[in-house]
């Protein structure tokens, strides 16, 4: 055993001995350095601003999207791809298919009634 | 430390630099340059690096100042990119940095005559930073802004993205590696 392990450092020691780690002074051109580099560095682009100025607006978009899209699945059309046309032209044909119907029962040479 | 007001002035004057005020960068930077030098001096103990370290937060800093949101204290935003922008470097140089000794302008120090008492003083030093930087690079960073900035729990813990607890844990377990490995400079 070493004196170091039977003897622990308080806390209070410890901290005093921490203050011995000085840090050197910062350079004097630090700043200068510094504001080089911001101004050779390139301006926000315009997605940066943009997104900086959109960022409230996204949340009432979101909600805004979410209605539309609710709006317009309530409203759909009962049967999507047939229109008013096509079930008119539907109706007709299958009339039509009843009226041959009709004549292929009748003999031949006779008449339908 | 007192417990932080909804918007701190270092916050209130980052938000004037987001509307363009460049004045008031120049504030943030006057206020925080050398604690944040400091501090990466610490943890990276090499000064040269330490300032280009330095720069490249507070670039970040002024880069992001278009989407600063007041989240947490100013300081606490700060030395978390301060730490790891750190971390970041410390992972880039560990395989090319073994720092056995003392860094070149203490060296110089050394060998100027008549002065034992300054050369012990920098062997004590030197066993310090060499305790410090034994530090798992996680505890070194708790340490650091504990001791030399002052930072409360919560703050050390917004700054590492981590728990309170796990600050103390952290905290708790560095300075028991420091005491132990210190111990003997307490005899003296």
């Amino acid at each position: 055993m070493t004196n170091s392990e039977n003897n622990p450092l308080d806390q209070e020691t410890l901290l005093r001995l921490l203050d011995e780690f000085e840090a050197p002074p910062v350079s004097l051109d630090f700043n200068r350095r510094l504001w080089q580099k911001l101004e050779a560095a390139p301006p926000p682009s315009f997605w940066d601003l943009a997104r900086t100025w959109l960022k409230p607006a996204i949340p009432l978009a979101v909600i805004a999207a979410l209605v539309i899209a609710g709006f317009t699945f309530d409203h759909r059309p009962a049967t999507p791809g047939m229109t008013t046309l096509d079930a008119d032209r539907m109706e007709r044909t299958l009339e039509d298919i009843q009226l041959l119907g009709q004549f292929e029962k009748t003999p031949d040479g006779d008449p339908a009634v | 430390m007192g417990a932080a007001p909804a918007i701190d002035f270092d916050a209130e004057l980052m938000l004037r630099v987001r509307e363009g005020d460049e004045s008031c960068f120049q504030a943030l930077l006057d206020r925080h340059r050398n604690s944040l030098v400091h501090f990466l001096y610490r943890m990276v103990q090499d000064s040269g690096a330490a300032e280009d370290l330095a720069q490249d937060v507070f670039l970040k800093i002024y880069r992001s100042r278009t989407n600063y949101e007041v989240t947490a204290r100013f300081t606490t935003w700060m030395f978390r990119i301060a730490t790891h922008t750190a971390l970041n470097w410390l992972r880039d140089e560990k395989h090319n940095r073994r720092q056995a000794s003392l860094e070149p302008d203490q060296q110089v120090e050394d060998r100027q005559p008549s002065t034992e008492a300054r050369l012990v003083q920098n062997v004590r030093v030197a066993e310090i930073r060499d305790a410090i930087r034994s530090l798992p690079e996680k505890q070194r960073a708790a340490v650091l802004m504990h001791k030399y900035q002052g930072m409360d729990y919560a703050q050390i813990a917004g700054a590492l993205e981590c728990s309170e607890s796990a600050v103390k844990s952290l905290l708790f377990r560095a300075y028991e590696s420091l005491r132990a490995r210190l111990a003997h400079l307490g005899t003296r």
